[in-house]
């Protein structure tokens, strides 16, 4: 009976470590982290300015009116 | 695409209202971004777990609304509002929603 309790624990903590570990290196990333410096074809800019509380940088924004889709250019420190 | 707040925009006259539009996104953290910030709230200050989470999704929530706008037709977005919740314990929905319009530059 204690063999299976610790067992069962044992798996319980190797479940939330693969999940943390999971998480962490693949799932969890920041919205648009790499859209880098360079703006594609297509794609004009907005007055949009965004600088991210957390890492401080600072982005402008660029749109695509074929496409409706948006850029966010990391601009350099 | 022009995204504004207000009624109206400045210099511009709609022509053509397209609708209501909306981008919707669910985010979570993770479990492991929960421990961490479990543990930053015993101790209080900025969560910036939940602050970068809380950031990223409002940008992707208006990203999609712009989208959709898109598709819509329209080239600008009025009465643009964020609107927030939460699922279950550690799950964050924001939706980005306004009307969906054509303009036309007056001046």
């Amino acid at each position: 009976m204690i063999d299976f309790v610790l067992g069962f624990s044992v798996l319980q903590i190797l479940f939330a470590v693969a999940c943390i570990l999971l998480g962490y290196f693949i799932y969890d990333k920041r919205f648009n982290r790499n859209h880098g410096n360079e703006v594609p074809n297509g794609f004009i800019a907005t007055q949009e300015v965004n600088i991210d509380p957390v890492t401080g940088i600072k982005t402008t924004v660029y749109y695509n009116p074929k496409t409706g889709e948006r850029f966010y250019k990391q601009e350099k420190p | 695409m022009l995204v504004v707040t207000t009624e109206n925009i400045p210099g511009h006259q709609i022509t053509e209202v397209k609708g209501s539009v909306y981008g919707i996104i669910v985010r979570s953290r993770g479990l492991g971004g929960d421990i961490m910030a479990g543990l930053k709230g015993l101790v209080g200050g900025e969560i910036k777990q939940y602050t970068a989470m809380l950031e990223d999704s409002r940008k992707a929530a208006l990203d999609r609304m712009i989208k959709n706008a898109h598709q819509m037709g329209a080239n600008a977005v009025v009465m643009m509002r964020y609107d927030s919740g939460s699922i279950g314990n550690n799950m964050s929905e924001i939706v980005a929603y306004g009307t969906a319009v054509i303009t036309e530059r007056t001046e």
